[in-house]
């Protein structure tokens, strides 16, 4: 039933679509600016602004049962106010221009705020406006210039298309609220989720100077519980059993030269967990002003620090 | 969204909203619930200036209980009008202790509109009305700061926006109302009026105004006395003169019974259509009569009225009435002689009843008046002055006379002697009536005032009046005015002029504020012809006069919808004023430009641009050819090109762009030349 009902809206979406392109307009990105115009901001009377009329029948009613002039008159003004408030909304709106729409890129999971930058093309007006739509409503003021911040939720890592959101206003008596979609031809990158708990940076070179290191003399940094991925022949033993967990030995690091990120260290994770463990190392080890290199299946990046290099690596993992 | 709450001030605006909703209550409402809802509104709105919250759940249910009670024990009925009233504003002010949400306060906000609207049951009247669109403006700020504040609920009081920033809600609340106006009156003349009510509770009885009733205690009118409202007003046809002042008596209604105590208007005459035996002499007064409150049954006319409106009786005994309740018609004429015979024969009910005394009332006056009669017989004459010289020479006229117990007479006429018009007129009658005279009390009013600026004459409640009538063989009925006697100046100045009213006083007697009351009156009294008194049938007649017939329903709609419309687009036109968004510099520079070449010949298609224009125009016009196309270029620049940082050089570019548009020299069109 509920499956049907879906599908009878997505139907009908579809056919609006076809049909009103104007009133879904925000189904079709548009290239930034947009400016706002009359013929795509919508009006509809609030919640108060039902019971507000719901409560002027009740009075008009009365006042004409009565045939009491007085009442009938404060009725009709409160009418007029009423039946002018959409104007003033949609006046609210109109000529409002969205100049640029910045998203700084954050991890999955982390919540990514949409910075807004509006115009007024009417000079000396001030209105209140709310940004919102999927999102929560936040409010601002217009003078001639203002930023808004929408917060976005980020769920796929790479680059994804703005979300519709609306520009709304309910001014001035809160009785209408008119509104206009937009949806700006723009896109915004996530990065990958960070790997947590923190697995520990990757020992420099590569596993047979590694081997040829413990070889030459165990030079050992302590205990960890086990990760998937560790080779058997760190696990100690011994010391698992006394714990009943799997505990793996942690060579130590020498503390200088570029680490090693790559794709192949993290081999026996799935495909997500292996770009999740490496941006976990890049965000360390960029956190901890380390040099590292990053190979990728595709691309090498690196040795270098600092954060744009971080950011070009983060990019490169979103991507992948 | 964090549950955010209204400001402060949006919550203080609020408050004054319901305060000034009560305050408009104030004669609606009975005096205990005025005296304890306002001081506790005020202490609410004091409450939350201090940035208190709602309170607490016990002391709401507290009060709500009591006021519940309150109102149930002391209205007569929990269904009337004034109770329902009673109970919204007692439940208002109580919501607004509760307040704490936005949605609260919107609701007590909306609701203060609709308690505004019941104290027009009371009271239409002009100021009443000024007051309460007033009102809105209050409510149209509250709504404002309802809509712009929010504040966070652990927010501190730095946080709070300012009750100063008052201005540009008030700007944009008076520009809302004045724009709704047009719409109010156009909607007010031509929305579909009920003809007759849908439900029916307008016999509800008016309280609290004590009027001229059916009934006369001893002490009642005096009451009167002091009240300086308006009874009605009198127009006298083509602005004639006005009787003169000793003959200024509005009958109202005529008294026969009496018990003791009390006089009451005997019912047995109203339905009687028989033709009184009237024969008027002298001037004849023809004027209209507009009352100011609705009319209860009975009707007033300049004594003695001769015609009267066909939807109004005259009984035999002159009493006038008519239909009662706001929906019947204020307004009537009618035409009236002062001077007359009624009565030469006195029909025997009528003799009956003009000598019934209730057995042993009274009985030293009963023993007075039979003494009288032994004395001077059938001499009329005699008896009334007999009486008349008693009242003149040992009693007292006064506004406050002391009360009187069961043998009300006796002890006016042997102990007090002190009294009001109704004290010796009921005196006189039943004097009269001991003496087996014929006679019975008439009230109405006494006097009046000129409008000098309306041309019109205000007959106050404070002129109320009653007087004795006395049959005498021959002359018919006679008016003998007791009060005359003891106070003429009474009669020769009326009520209000006898320093009976709030206004008689000395300021009364300066000019320019007299001049001011007959102005406001003018204003008040045409407020209810004009507003208050419009209804279905004036209506109706306004829609024939624009040559819409009384059956062309869908006529009338389309015209108020089509009426709508366009004061709503005149509206939303005066709104959009002023938002124009300015053109750009060069872009008034480009149109200058594209006309200067219209003018030569060159007219750009409207799919040309700047570049294609130029070009074309360049070569049909070969001489100017290089200037055309460096301003093209500069125009390219001005548009296109990277902004200078400095807007002096971009100023100075326009100005050199502009000096080169004007500088260009064109020839007559090439065909022109040509020829």
């Amino acid at each position: 039933m509920r499956g049907r009902l879906a599908e009878w809206r997505e139907s009908l979406q579809r056919f609006a679509e076809r049909r009103l392109p104007a009133l879904t307009r925000y189904r079709q990105p548009e290239a930034l600016p947009i400016r706002l115009h009359r013929r795509r901001i919508y009006v509809m009377p609030t919640r108060f602004g039902l019971y507000a009329g719901g409560l002027l029948l009740v009075m008009l009613l009365g006042a004409l049962n009565f045939n009491n002039n007085a009442a009938l008159l404060l009725t009709f003004a409160l009418c007029g106010v009423l039946a002018l408030s959409p104007l003033r909304a949609v006046q609210a709106l109109e000529r409002v221009v969205l100049e640029r729409a910045e998203a700084e890129p954050v991890h999955v999971g982390d919540a990514a705020t949409l910075r807004l930058h509006w115009r007024s093309e009417i000079p000396r007006r001030r209105v209140a406006l709310e940004v919102g739509g999927q999102a929560a409503r936040v409010r601002f003021d217009l003078v001639t210039v203002a930023d808004s911040d929408l917060s976005l939720p980020a769920e796929r890592r790479g680059w994804e298309p703005l979300p519709w959101f609306t520009l709304s206003s309910d001014t001035p008596f809160g009785l209408f609220r008119a509104w206009s979609v937009l949806r700006p031809l723009q896109a915004r990158l996530t990065w990958p989720r960070a790997e947590s708990p923190a697995a520990s940076l990757p020992d420099r070179g590569s596993d047979v100077d590694r081997r040829a290191r413990s070889a030459e003399g165990e030079d050992w940094q302590g205990l960890r519980d086990y990760r998937p991925g560790d080779p058997p022949r760190r696990v100690a033993w011994k010391a698992s059993a006394r714990t009943e967990r799997l505990l793996v030995r942690e060579p130590a690091l020498p503390a200088d030269g570029p680490l090693e990120f790559r794709w192949e260290d993290t081999s026996p994770l799935t495909f997500e967990q292996r770009v999740s463990r490496l941006t976990r190392w890049i965000v360390d080890a960029a956190a901890a002003g380390r040099r590292y290199r990053l190979q990728l299946p595709t691309l090498a990046l690196g040795p270098d620090s600092g954060i744009e290099f971080r950011n070009r690596c983060l990019r490169a993992l979103a991507l992948l | 969204m964090p549950a955010a709450l209204p400001s402060r001030r949006a919550l203080i605006a609020t408050g004054a909203t319901l305060l000034a909703a009560l305050a408009l209550n104030t004669r609606l409402l009975p005096a205990w619930l005025m005296a304890a809802l306002l001081p506790l509104a005020t202490l609410a709105i004091v409450a939350r200036w201090r940035g208190a919250g709602p309170l607490p759940t016990l002391w709401r249910v507290l009060l709500l209980v009591g006021a519940c009670a309150a109102i149930a024990a002391t209205q007569p009925s929990v269904f009337g009008r004034e109770a329902g009233a009673a109970l919204l504003a007692a439940m208002l002010v109580l919501k607004y202790l509760e307040t704490n949400g936005v949605r609260d306060a919107r609701l007590v906000v909306m609701v203060s509109n609709f308690l505004a609207m019941a104290a027009f049951l009371r009271d239409q009247s002009f100021e009443q009305t000024a007051l309460t669109i007033a009102l809105l403006v209050l409510v149209l700020i509250a709504l404002q700061w309802l809509r712009t504040d929010r504040i966070a609920p652990a927010a501190d009081a730095a946080a709070q926006p300012s009750l100063r920033d008052w201005r540009s809600p008030l700007r944009e609340a008076l520009l809302a109302l004045a724009v709704a106006v047009p719409f109010a009156l156009v909607s007010f003349l031509l929305f579909p009026r009920l003809a007759s009510p849908l439900w029916g509770t307008l016999d509800d009885k008016p309280r609290g105004r004590v009027g001229i009733d059916d009934e006369l205690e001893l002490g009642a009118l005096s009451g009167l006395a002091l009240d300086d409202s308006p009874a009605f007003r009198v127009r006298f046809d083509n602005d004639g003169p006005a009787p003169p002042p000793a003959e200024r008596y509005w009958r109202g209604l005529v008294l026969w019974t009496f018990d003791g105590r009390v006089w009451r208007g005997s019912r047995r005459f109203l339905g009687t259509r028989a033709g009184s035996d009237i024969r008027p002499s002298g001037k004849r007064y023809a004027y209209e009569i507009t009352l100011a409150d609705s009319p209860k049954i009975w009707r007033f006319a300049l004594d003695a009225p001769l015609t009267t409106p066909a939807d109004m009786r005259r009984a035999v005994d002159l009493q006038i009435t008519g239909p009662a309740g706001p929906r019947a018609n204020r307004r009537y004429r009618a035409t009236s002689a002062t001077h007359y015979r009624l009565h030469s024969a006195l029909p025997p009910a009528l003799r009956r009843s003009g000598l019934e005394l209730p057995a042993g009332s009274n009985p030293g006056a009963m023993r007075l008046g039979q003494q009288w009669r032994a004395q001077h017989g059938a001499n009329v004459d005699a008896i009334v002055r007999e009486a008349l010289d008693l009242i003149r020479k040992q009693f007292l006229y006064s506004l406050d006379p002391p009360p009187l117990g069961r043998q009300a007479i006796d002890e006016f006429l042997f102990s007090t002697r002190i009294g009001f018009c109704e004290h010796f007129a009921s005196s006189f009658v039943f004097l009269m009536r001991a003496a087996g005279i014929p006679a019975r009390i008439v009230t109405g009013y006494q006097g009046g005032e000129r409008n000098s600026v309306g041309g019109y004459w205000i007959v106050r409640q404070s002129d109320a009046h009653a007087w004795a009538e006395i049959w005498i063989a021959g002359r018919g009925w006679e008016r003998v005015d007791p009060t005359a006697a003891v106070a003429p100046e009474r009669v020769l100045r009326g009520g209000s002029g006898f320093g009976a009213g709030s206004d008689a006083g000395w300021l009364g007697k300066v000019g320019w504020w007299a001049g001011l009351r007959d102005r406001a009156d003018v204003l008040g009294s045409w407020w209810q012809q004009a507003v208050v008194g419009f209804d279905a049938l004036r209506q109706t007649s306004l829609l024939q006069r624009l040559g819409i017939g009384e059956e062309d329903r869908a006529r009338h709609v389309v015209l108020w919808v089509a009426l709508v419309m366009a004061t709503l687009g005149l509206a939303a036109l005066l709104l959009t004023i002023g938002r124009a968004v300015p053109a750009s510099p060069w872009i008034v520079l480009y149109r200058q430009y594209v006309a200067k070449l219209a003018r030569s010949g060159i007219v750009r298609g409207s799919t040309e641009g700047p570049v294609e224009f130029s070009e074309r125009a360049a070569t049909q016009l070969p001489h100017q050819a290089s200037e055309i196309r460096s301003i093209a270029q500069e125009f390219i620049a001005l548009r296109y090109a990277r902004q200078h940082a400095v807007e002096s050089i971009e100023d100075r570019r326009l100005e050199a762009l502009r000096s080169k548009v004007r500088g260009l020299q064109l020839a007559r069109p090439r065909d022109a030349m040509a020829r």
